[in-house]
């Protein structure tokens, strides 16, 4: 699989000095599970954290019994403590209530980003690698142009055209990240079609379109959906900076973004308010992006 | 070489032409009347005399087809004029010319950070022969790439300003002013360089070349630097000339968090009130910016790799 | 006489995630002053490891466990880095076994082999430069003075291979290792470039260390031979007692495989070459677009007007050094490829520009078995999908004959049952073969196009498959066109031959006549590069 994300490589330099056992030493998969889990404690973590989240989108009051928006005038400015973890904020909400209850604005928004970007880039990429010719020099043109155009601009511009509201900012996002989606996508099947084994079905007499669905596809989907992996993180902090920009929902609904910006305003006498729900944001973004290196070839060296 | 430098230009005036045209598309072509939008100065304020809005309709040339209107826009692009701002009235290049400076002093600082932090520790992790050392340090991209923005300013704002009092937390005031936002807005663009440079390293220290000098008796640092670090600059190159169009659309959060003006500021400004000629100025300018530290950077690659230039000339064997 | 080098009882272990492997386990092994010794092994049997260990150079992941590797009365195992870098290129040279990315391809070649001398402190700035042009002359590279300047990406494999020895012989080190410093390059250039490594050698009167898989080579060039398997030197002797009166089991196997050294011993019996044609080839050419240099287009002809027929029944091959056209031709045969000009038939219809039903007819009837098995296989089916696809793709039977019939080709390619659900990964090199060979004749098909399908594979699996494709053929009459670079190969395998250079055939030949009075100047010189030709006279 091709390499995705840049980082410490695990290299395995035995391999190419040691002829490859043939396989027969297939150990219970289950085992090799856990065995690969045990030895990543970070990659654990991950996958709680990710668990977390989705948890306080669906079922937020597993977390909290708190209303995120009734404020309560006397307990303004609480800091982090037994009642408060996160502390309150300036109207007296609680902010772990307000940070669970973002979640779910926050996960659809990105949920929606990577959705998009997924899907236009991957169907614009399928064509340009499959198609070729004109069809690709066309697609991949506009691809160019569209790397060209810095990420946050162009999502801007599409907010100028669209308005505000979570579900526009999360499609501006989206589109911001076809590029590259696309850019992988065709890389991918270019790569697979021009592997011997497709010229050997041909050879077999499959024709075009069970190449493509039966070993094109399968084979080219891989580092896509790794990148939609880490497009989740890319699309969290994209989201949230338009938030935090104030192009987000509006003001009493907890984003994370907004959060984030609404406590800038007490940076000097309540810290908690800025800190904590950045701190969820990093954590998700962390989170994910460990996750889709896993995805990426970790899991796959080590069988 | 001539010939490689032509085309690079043509296709740099090529994908800046493009831009336009997306940016065009975007904006003009979207629903949501612009005319109204524009006259309005926003989305929350009481809408406009119909009679007003026809003849600035007129004005604008909203009332041709849409074709002519992208024909006669881009003529007048192509000449250096994007319209006038609808917010101020005044022209747009302009209202870039003059928020450009600090955000471009902003920018080269940041990426002067960025790029010594970034080769700095992906140079310092991959030479060092303690292990944990190495893994701590090859740890830290991932965390800088992971880290709101916006978020790591505030938190910078609350530890070195007002805790510490070392550094101004807001305005353009001078050097010390400039401190902040460049430090934020380094801190994900040095992890990405730092990724892609660490990982080019070790692809390099385990390719057959370096075992031939090993072999010569080479110590680990000429190894380092004569033969891996020259052979992973190519792709981290690349990651600088890409980074640049992030470094300055990150102005734009960084600005707003630290109150200072310049481009960023603008452009949040011009998308509040739907300023549409103005954000098109912005998008298409972040394109050229692009486009032109990319055209200079493939300008730079056949010095470090005689490989290039050669590619159009003949096919390796 | 004292040992220059002297081995004893090395082990050597990688650390991985299964825990401890054994690479070298209680190696001892001498080399003299002067002397030329070679260490034969197929992959993984611990040879590549031996010479690694002996420079420091193992991978991080590798451990020395035990015994002592003594160079010139001095401890190399268990020494430090510094120890270890004085000896490095100072003492012992190395040639490495890819010449093509073994340079670095940012740096002159002049420079690099400077680097050799300038890491010792042997010459300045100055004379090094003019010291590395005297050394690339020495290795035997033409124009020195201009390929110093040049980049390795200028220069062919041959040309960088000989930068390579210059750099191994550049401190006068007295022994030179070499990792199979030709396996990279075709025939002809890997016997100049042993010929002038061996003469350098002698001149300079140091020793070498050969590592090779290749028994012709070793035969050919070393005055002792130690053989390895899995890790331990199973016979070791002066070259001509091991080659004549091998005494342990393996080495005998692996004489016995070593196509180069075993003259008389064909896989295939031979066929009479009487059938009728099966394919037909007359004149047909091929270009290709060269990239465009200052707007004018140009093309190379990489096949130029070859004819050939292919009998029924019979193996056909067609021999070349890459670029020769070989693998061009067998793609037009196979209509992979359009013909820029000529004719093909096939069965007697015209399949020259054969598109829709007719094609599809041509690829129910010709198939081929592809050099890298690996490769050709769908990494993520199974090897019953993978044998069933070609009866899928034509609609032959339900999913249970098909399963069937898988079970029954695999059964013929001599691999378990077992492994029907297995997929390629958990394969060994020689099984993916089979499964690419089983594959091949799901559809019964009148020929089948083995592009170099051995030479990816360790000898003694070579002749495994080349016994199985044999078998094949006695049992369903296929017609195959055998593509190899290998003339040791063919000489077991084909009914006719025909040399290819530079996109002609120079000479068309029934085997027999080939290999016994080669009427082409360039037949001879083919097989003259052969290794092992002069340990076993023909």
């Amino acid at each position: 699989m091709t390499q995705l994300i840049a980082g410490p490589l695990e290299r395995d330099p035995a391999a190419e000095h040691l002829s490859r056992p043939d396989g027969h030493a297939d150990r219970a998969p289950r085992a090799r599970l856990i065995r690969f889990l045990v030895r990543r404690p970070g990659l654990v973590l991950s996958v709680l954290v990710v668990v977390l989240v989705f948890l306080a989108a669906f079922w937020p009051h597993l977390f909290t019994g708190r209303d995120p928006l009734l404020g309560v005038p006397a307990e303004r400015f609480r800091a982090p403590g037994g009642a408060h973890p996160f502390g309150t904020d300036e109207l007296g909400r609680d902010v772990l209530a307000r940070v669970v209850h973002g979640a779910a604005l926050s996960l659809k928004a990105t949920l929606i980003a990577v959705a998009v970007a997924f899907a236009v880039g991957g169907a614009v990429g399928l064509v340009a690698g499959f198609v070729g010719r004109w069809v690709e020099d066309a697609l991949m043109r506009l691809v160019d142009v569209l790397l060209a155009i810095p990420a946050l601009f162009l999502s801007l511009a599409l907010v100028t055209a669209l308005g505000y509201g979570t579900v526009k900012v999360a499609v501006a996002v989206g589109i911001a990240s076809v590029a590259s989606f696309a850019r992988v996508m065709r890389a991918e099947v270019l790569r697979v079609r021009q592997a011997v084994y497709v010229e050997a079905a041909r050879l077999s007499g499959a024709r075009w379109y069970a190449v493509l669905l039966r070993h094109v596809l399968p084979n080219a989907i891989g580092p896509v959906a790794v990148l939609a992996a880490l497009d989740v993180g890319t699309a969290v902090l994209a989201v949230s900076s338009l938030s935090f920009l104030g192009y987000g929902a509006a003001p009493p609904a907890p984003e994370w973004g907004t959060l984030i910006s609404s406590g800038r305003n007490y940076l000097a006498n309540a810290w908690w308010l800025s800190t904590l729900p950045g701190l969820t944001v990093a954590a998700t973004v962390l989170a994910t992006n460990r996750i889709a290196r896993a995805l990426d070839g970790e899991w796959a060296r080590h069988r | 070489m001539r010939r490689y430098v032509l085309r690079r230009l043509a296709q740099a005036v090529a994908v800046l032409w493009a831009a336009y045209t997306v940016s065009f598309l975007v904006l003009d072509l979207l629903p949501g009347d612009p005319v109204s939008a524009m006259a309005g100065g926003g989305l929350d304020q009481a809408p406009l005399d119909p009679a007003v809005l026809a003849r600035m309709r007129h004005e604008y040339g909203f009332d041709q087809p849409v074709w002519l209107q992208y024909l006669e826009y881009l003529g007048r692009a192509a000449r250096g004029d994007f319209g006038h701002s609808v917010a101020t009235g005044r022209p747009v290049t302009t209202v870039i010319a003059e928020a450009l400076p600090p955000t471009l002093a902003l920018t080269a600082a940041a990426l002067l950070l960025a790029v010594v932090f970034g080769a700095g520790l992906a140079s310092y992790a991959t030479y060092t022969p303690r292990r944990w050392l190495r893994q701590a340090l090859l740890s830290l991209p991932g965390l800088g790439v992971s880290l709101p923005t916006f978020w790591v300013g505030l938190i910078l704002v609350q530890l070195l300003s007002f805790r510490l009092r070392l550094l101004p937390a807001f305005g353009n005031d001078g050097l010390r002013g400039l401190v902040l936002p460049a430090l934020t807005l380094a801190v994900p663009t040095s992890a990405l360089i730092a990724q892609v440079l660490a990982k080019s390293l070790l692809t390099a220290l385990d390719e057959p070349y370096v075992e031939t000098a090993r072999a010569k008796g080479a110590g680990p640092a000429r190894i380092h630097l004569r033969h891996a670090l020259r052979n992973a600059a190519l792709p981290a190159l690349t990651v600088v000339g890409l980074v640049v169009g992030n470094l300055l659309a990150g102005s734009v959060v960084v600005e707003s968090v630290f109150s200072r003006n310049g481009l960023g500021r603008a452009t949040v400004n011009a998308v509040t009130v739907q300023d549409i000629p103005l954000v098109q100025g912005v998008v298409v300018f972040g394109a050229a910016a692009f486009v032109l530290v990319n055209l200079a950077v493939d300008l730079i690659y056949p010095l470090l790799d005689p490989r290039i230039v050669a590619a159009g000339r003949r096919s390796p064997a | 006489m004292s040992e220059l080098l002297d081995i004893r009882g090395l082990r050597v272990s990688y650390g991985t995630r299964g825990g401890a492997i054994t690479a070298v386990d209680n190696l001892d092994l001498a080399v003299r002053p002067g002397e030329v010794v070679a260490v034969v092994g197929e992959s993984g049997s611990g040879k590549s490891t031996t010479a690694h260990a002996v420079i420091g150079l193992l991978p991080p992941n590798a451990r020395v466990d035990g015994g002592s590797i003594r160079f010139e009365g001095r401890e190399l195992a268990g020494a430090s880095d510094r120890e270890l870098r004085a000896v490095r290129g100072a003492r012992i040279g190395l040639v490495p076994q890819d010449p093509t990315v073994s340079l670095n391809p940012v740096t002159r070649i002049g420079d690099q082999v400077a680097e050799a001398l300038r890491v010792h402190g042997l010459a300045d700035r100055r004379s090094a430069t003019v010291e590395a042009v005297e050394l690339l002359e020495r290795a035997g590279l033409p124009d020195p003075a201009v390929r110093a300047r040049q980049y390795p990406y200028e220069l062919s494999g041959g040309m960088r291979q000989r930068a390579l020895i210059a750099v191994a012989i550049a401190a006068r080190p007295r022994l030179i290792i070499a990792d199979e410093p030709t396996s990279a390059l075709d025939v002809t250039v890997q016997r100049r470039i042993l010929d002038h490594l061996d003469a350098l050698v002698r001149e300079s009167g140091a020793a070498m260390l050969l590592i090779t898989h290749d028994l012709g080579i070793a035969a050919d060039r070393a005055h002792r031979v130690v053989v390895m398997s899995q890790g331990r030197a199973v016979e070791a002797g002066p070259t001509r007692t091991v080659l004549d009166v091998p005494r342990h089991p393996y080495t005998r196997g692996l004489l016995a495989a070593a196509p180069s050294l075993s003259v008389t011993d064909r896989v295939a019996p031979k066929h009479l070459p009487d059938g009728a044609a099966l394919v037909t080839v007359e004149g047909v050419s091929k270009e290709f677009p060269l990239p465009r240099v200052n707007g004018g287009s140009r093309t190379v002809r990489a096949v130029d007007e070859v004819s050939f027929d292919i009998r029924r029944g019979e193996t056909f091959a067609l021999v070349g050094e890459s670029g020769s056209g070989k693998s061009t031709t067998a793609r037009l045969v196979l209509r992979l490829t359009e013909p820029t000009a000529g004719r093909i038939t096939f069965a007697g219809a015209d399949v020259t520009h054969a598109r829709g039903p007719a094609l599809r007819a041509l690829r129910r009837r010709a198939q081929l078995i592809y050099q890298n098995p690996y490769a050709s296989l769908d990494p993520r089916f199974t090897v019953a999908k993978i044998v069933t696809e070609p009866l899928r793709a034509f609609g032959v039977g339900d999913r249970a004959s098909r399963l069937a019939r898988a079970r029954d080709l695999v059964d013929r390619v001599a691999l378990p049952s077992s492994a029907l659900d297995r997929r390629p990964a958990q394969l060994s090199g020689g099984q993916r073969q089979r499964v690419a060979i089983a594959r091949s004749l799901a559809l019964s098909p009148d020929l089948v196009v083995c592009d170099e399908p051995v030479s990816a594979l360790d000898v003694s699996v070579q002749d495994q498959v080349l016994r199985l494709l044999a078998q094949l053929q006695a049992d369903t009459g296929v017609a195959y066109l055998f593509i190899s670079h290998d003339l040791a190969v063919v000489r077991q395998i084909a009914d006719r031959v025909a040399v290819m250079k530079d996109g002609r055939i120079v000479e068309t030949a029934t085997a027999a006549q080939l290999f016994d009075s080669p009427r082409h100047e360039y037949t001879r010189e083919l097989l003259d590069a052969i290794p092992g030709r002069r340990a076993t006279p023909l």
